[in-house]
This record gives structure tokens, sequence and C-alpha cells, in this order.
């Protein structure tokens, strides 16, 4: 994190083990994006949502999810979700208004695309 | 990160030397990434299908595999990467759950076994193991194996009457029939002495004989 610049905050949510300690490792690596916390349950994400504010969510694939996305984005209209499908393969980009965009194959230059606004 | 810091220092004189084939580039190139930082571990090349991976580990002097079997033909392609790298150790990293039958027979054919589910700190863990000479498998090939060795020590008498004897157990009944005692065969075959006391104990039980002045002429059936 740069001192006196704003970062992009960034929260992970009910992703497998070990991907979520790539992506906590991708992320913590890049100065302009800060971790802001990291949530096993999809059920707690709102109330992580409201305390932590960040504006990227980086998420597993969960039904629960597809449920708190349209929530979320009703709450939080500048918030962005990032869902990575089961395998880690794939990801699929949720903004206001909710729409679902295709991203196709993730990697870690992608991914950082995506925290960026990039994509 | 929560789970310990990959880069801690090399418990050996050394870096494992390791190549990871895996589809699935968030796995592939981030792991990359974070092992390459690590003092234990060097990542010396990355494929993300098994063809490109044998052309590389022809050239490299891999000393640990690290393979996502859910995102190749394991039982077709794990032979092609062993052949192409046979002194190297295989850790299969499992991104995808797979049925218990598969999980199994792939293991057969690999040192170590690791899911999604596992920290970067259990992956580092497992690779050093299988480095060392262990094998680092699942709960469930666990139990396969022992039912295995169950079976077999079942099937085949290996310590009791009628027994065949071992390669070893031949050597010293040889010796044995040819007079030596327990303290020469011992230095003969740089044994300890209750190393051969073992042994002569096992062979007279296996010819079923008492004495060792008989294994001479209960030898020669072996």
């Amino acid at each position: 994190m740069i001192a006196g610049v704003s970062c992009i905050r960034v929260l992970l949510v009910d992703l497998p083990r070990m991907l979520r300690e790539i992506v906590a490792t991708i992320v913590g690596a890049e100065p302009d994006l800060e971790l802001v916390g990291e949530v096993a349950n999809p059920e707690a994400l709102v109330a992580h949502t409201e305390r932590t504010r960040p504006d990227l969510v980086i998420a597993g694939s969960d039904p629960a999810l597809a449920r708190l996305t349209y929530q979320l984005l009703d709450d939080f209209p500048r918030l962005r979700i990032l869902e990575v499908d089961v395998d880690g393969d794939r990801g699929f980009l949720y903004e206001l208004y909710p729409q679902r965009k295709k991203l196709g194959e993730l990697s870690p230059e992608s991914l950082l695309a995506v925290a960026r606004g990039q994509s | 990160m929560d789970a310990g810091d990959p880069s801690a220092a090399p418990t050996g004189d050394r870096k494992i030397r390791i190549f990871i084939c895996a589809a699935i580039r968030l796995y592939c190139d981030g792991l990359a990434q974070i092992l390459a930082s690590s003092n234990r571990l060097e990542v010396v090349g990355t494929a993300a299908a098994p063809a490109e991976a044998t052309d590389q580990l022809r050239r490299l002097d891999v000393e640990v595999l690290l393979v996502d079997i859910a995102a190749v033909d394991v039982f077709s392609a794990l032979p092609r990467l062993r052949a192409a790298a046979p002194e190297a150790k295989v850790v299969a990293l499992a991104v995808r759950e797979l049925p218990d039958e598969v999980i199994i027979r792939a293991e057969a054919g690999m040192e170590g076994y690791v899911t999604c589910d596992a920290s970067i700190v259990d992956l580092i863990s497992a690779v050093e193991g299988v480095h060392r000479g262990e094998l680092i498998c699942s709960p469930r090939m666990a139990g396969e194996l022992v039912r295995h060795i169950g079976r077999l020590a079942a099937s085949q008498p290996s310590t009791g009457a009628n027994a065949p004897l071992t390669t070893r157990q031949r050597e010293i009944a040889a010796l044995v029939g040819d007079g030596l005692s327990n303290k020469d065969i011992a230095q003969r075959l740089s044994l300890s002495l209750s190393t051969v006391k073992n042994h002569v104990h096992a062979i007279l039980e296996k010819l079923q004989i008492s004495h060792r002045t008989e294994v001479r002429q209960a030898v020669p059936r072996y």
C-alpha cells in the first residue's frame, strides 16, 4: 500500500485454500492493491462488505454468491465482484447494472487487470 | 497470507529443483511466482500441457515434478512425464475433486498427492517430503495401501514355515551350511551380529529345522 494514495481494496470470499493464498499473494505484491479481508462463508459477505468497504470482491463459485451478488450491487453500487469458477480457470465479472461479463482464461495478469478496472 | 512464510530459511544445502505442469494459469503461474520466492525450492520451468512439459523435462535436471492431475489424462500423460524425467519424484496437485478410484489409481504412479484445500506451506512440505523419499498420500490411498498389504500378507506366508527364503537369507544359509559362525557371517557380509542372528532364526523357522547344523542338508532345496 502506498502512503497517501488510495488503494484498490480487495476482499476474498470462499476460495479453495491454495487458490486463496495464491490470489492473496498476487494482490499483496501490488502496491496499488490492498487485501482487506478473507471470508470463508459467503453468508458473511454482506457484513464483511459493510465493514471493510472493498472495491472488489474476488469470490469462489457458490450458489449463495449468485443470490448475494444482486443484493451487494444494490447496496454497494460501485462494488465489482469477480467470480472465479471452481477450478480457478475462468472468471466472471459482475458490476452494476447487474451484468455478468465473461472474462475467459484467468491469469495473474488478467486478475490484476480486473482489480484495476482495466478489463 | 495466513499459512506461513514460504520463503523461510532453507533446511538443506541446496534448493529442490521443481517443475510445474498445470493447465490452470492461476495455479501454474501463481505457484511459480510464490515458490520462486522460496529459499527451499527453485522453479526451473512451467508448462500448461504434458506435451510441452516433456520437451522441457528432457533438458532440465528436475527433482520434483508438480502436476495438476485434474487437467491431464493422468494414466497416459504421467508415464510420458516420468519417462522424460525418470529421476524426478511426482507430486500430484488435485485442483478439482476427483472420484476415489481415479485418485487411488493415479496415486499409484506418484510419490505425493495434495489437494487444493491444502496450504502452500503444506505443498512445500509435500515437495520436500517426496524429495527425502517419503510417500505423501491421501488418507484414502493410505487406507488402500494398508488393505493391499493385508491382502498380500494373507495370501503369501513370508515369515512362517514353508515361506521361501529371501535373497539375503539364502546367502546367509549358504554360509551357515559352510560352518561359519554368526560373528564370521556378520563380518563377511558387513552386517551387525544381531541382524545375522535374526536372519538365522528366520531361516531355521522357514526350513522347519531346530539347529544350524541341519541347514546344509535343508538349503539345497532352495
